[in-house]
């Protein structure tokens, strides 16, 4: 059988080279990511028939509860909640991203610098390991005592969380860097900032996209859990109050809509992430 | 008088490692002249990439004295590039803004800039990749990158260190006469490091030997230039081919037969 072109096979080193540069690949990535909601439905759709609604509502009574308060909620409002769905879902995830934003880029900063000095390294190091053993949810108790039930001790769990994730990976991507590169650009006459920023940083972006990923992921849910634990707004107030009523169909619909504002963050982060380091091979999205 | 390029005194160098203490180097004195192309020879783990790392400002010496163009080196400068066996293209960077990186550290004016990364691309023939990532070009061509992106530099010495040890026959001609035709059009002193006897008598005006971190050897070239496959079959060249592979420890066979 003879080929038009030259294809490379799957899995293969040139496989995942042309992943890497193919730029017209994304309608084919939204095709796929619709067809798996889709599979989700489906399954859902027919679990749902075997159990009852308190258990797992059928996917239009959660489209019914999801369009009727997205705006505006009554039920949320006699509790003293502003807003409907929508609104609580973007707080949640404004509070988290930008917390997990500010965590990640200090965990960044502290994780290249102590790979670049040895003081730093010996300070930074134990404290990192240390702070990683802590589960976020265990501190998530302290920092309500200490900040008060208000965004800033939630931004502070998720912050927490991302300073650590992010600062250990930064300093493992900075640190396994070939000093080749480094020696080399010395020679050119590239000053110690200069490398910094011409070598360290961009070569420690793409280790790190796995890392911003799960990040990104966490952080939402420990913002909501946070928001469970005490606060009078946000993804975890609402699922609360629903909880409280039974509502099963408004929990499964506010927890449906943090996950696609979440996905369209996610994909828009790490699609900026990937872009940038392009000149990578075989990256996967 | 003029001032060397590069002048080594009582240099020694010393590793404290896990083995124990190792002697790198061991009082060497030295001095190279401008535009000289130089070629550190000897066996593996014998000192000469410490000696090019001590040259660069790489290495700080345990004793002694390293002076380029008369002045203290006291660390890494442009002024003495380094053109390392590894692959140190950098790949986040298209091929063109790898030069044109040398070029701004240089201090060139961007609009100068443009006109000077062509020009060396040129040289090294890959004016087509400037728009291209590294990781799309061959291990020989990155290295061509390499090299544009050293003399881009415009150091007043180049340093080598066994630059193009894992390329292939093919390649490492190709790159030996861009070598050659860079350094003749620009007479930037080299030093170059390498145990391949046959590189060495290609390119070298001068050879240092050396052995168990001393300078055992120190032999002039003066084979007419430029020099070909054909210097094989000259038989001053064939002395001294025999001479290095002596001195590199290297049995020839035949002559071990005849000796008998």
């Amino acid at each position: 059988m003879k080929a038009e072109t030259a294809r490379p096979v799957a899995g293969t080193r040139e496989g995942r080279k042309r992943m890497g540069v193919r730029l017209g690949a994304w309608p084919g990535m939204v095709a796929w990511r619709l067809g798996g909601i889709a599979v989700l439905l489906v399954i859902w759709a027919a679990l749902a028939t075997r159990l009852s609604a308190a258990q797992l509502p059928r996917p239009e009574l959660v489209w019914d509860a999801l369009t009727a308060n997205f705006s505006s909620s009554p039920a949320l409002e006699f509790a003293g909640v502003q807003g409907g769905y929508f609104s609580n879902v973007l707080y949640t995830l404004t509070t988290a991203t930008v917390a997990a934003a500010v965590g990640g880029l200090s965990g960044f900063a502290v994780g290249v610098a102590s790979a670049r000095s040895q003081l730093l390294r010996d300070l930074a190091s134990p404290l990192l390991v240390l702070f990683a053993a802590v589960p976020p949810l265990v501190a998530g108790p302290f920092m309500l005592i200490w900040f008060g039930p208000g965004q800033l001790a939630q931004s502070t769990i998720v912050a927490f969380f991302c300073f650590v994730v992010i600062g250990v990976s930064a300093q493992n991507a900075a640190s396994s860097l070939s000093p080749a590169f480094e020696e080399f650009a010395a020679t050119l006459g590239a000053s110690r900032r200069d490398r910094l920023r011409h070598i360290v940083i961009p070569a420690s972006i793409p280790p790190l996209i796995v890392s911003v990923r799960l990040c990104l992921c966490t952080a939402w849910s420990l913002q909501a859990a946070a928001e469970l634990l005490g606060s009078d707004r946000g993804v975890g107030r609402v699922v609360g109050m629903a909880q409280q009523l039974g509502d099963t169909a408004s929990t499964l619909a506010v927890i449906l809509l943090l996950g696609v504002g979440g996905l369209v963050i996610e994909t828009l982060i790490t699609g900026a992430l990937t872009h940038a380091t392009r000149w990578q091979s075989g990256q996967r999205r | 008088m003029t001032t060397p390029a590069i002048e080594l005194r009582d240099l020694s160098v010393v590793f404290n490692g896990e083995a124990g203490r190792v002697q790198a180097l061991s009082n060497i004195n030295l001095t190279i002249d401008p535009g000289e192309f130089v070629v550190l020879i000897g066996p593996s783990g014998q000192g000469k990439s410490t000696l090019l790392n001590v040259i660069a400002g790489l290495l700080k010496p345990t004793e002694g004295e390293i002076l380029a163009h008369g002045e203290a080196v006291s660390g890494p400068s442009r002024e003495r590039a380094m053109v390392f066996q590894e692959d140190t293209v950098f790949p986040w960077m298209r091929v063109g803004a790898n030069v044109d990186w040398a070029l701004k550290l240089r201090g060139v004016a961007p609009d100068e800039r443009k006109a000077l990364t062509a020009r060396y691309l040129e040289e090294v023939g890959l004016s087509h990749t400037a728009g291209a990532w590294p990781r799309e070009l061959s291990g020989g061509m990155r290295k061509r990158v390499s090299l544009a992106t050293a003399f881009a530099a415009d150091p007043e010495v180049l340093l080598m260190d066994e630059p193009f040890g894992p390329l292939d026959f093919v390649t490492r001609s190709t790159l030996h006469s861009i070598v050659i035709r860079l350094w003749s059009e620009e007479r930037k002193t080299i030093v170059f490091v390498t145990h391949d006897v046959d590189e060495t008598l290609l390119l070298a005006d001068r050879v240092l030997v050396i052995r168990h971190g001393e300078i055992v050897d120190d032999l002039r070239l003066d084979f007419a230039r430029p020099r070909t496959d054909d210097l094989r079959a000259d038989p001053d060249a064939i002395a001294m081919r025999r001479r290095l592979l002596d001195q590199l420890g290297v049995v020839d066979p035949a002559r071990a037969a005849l000796a008998r």
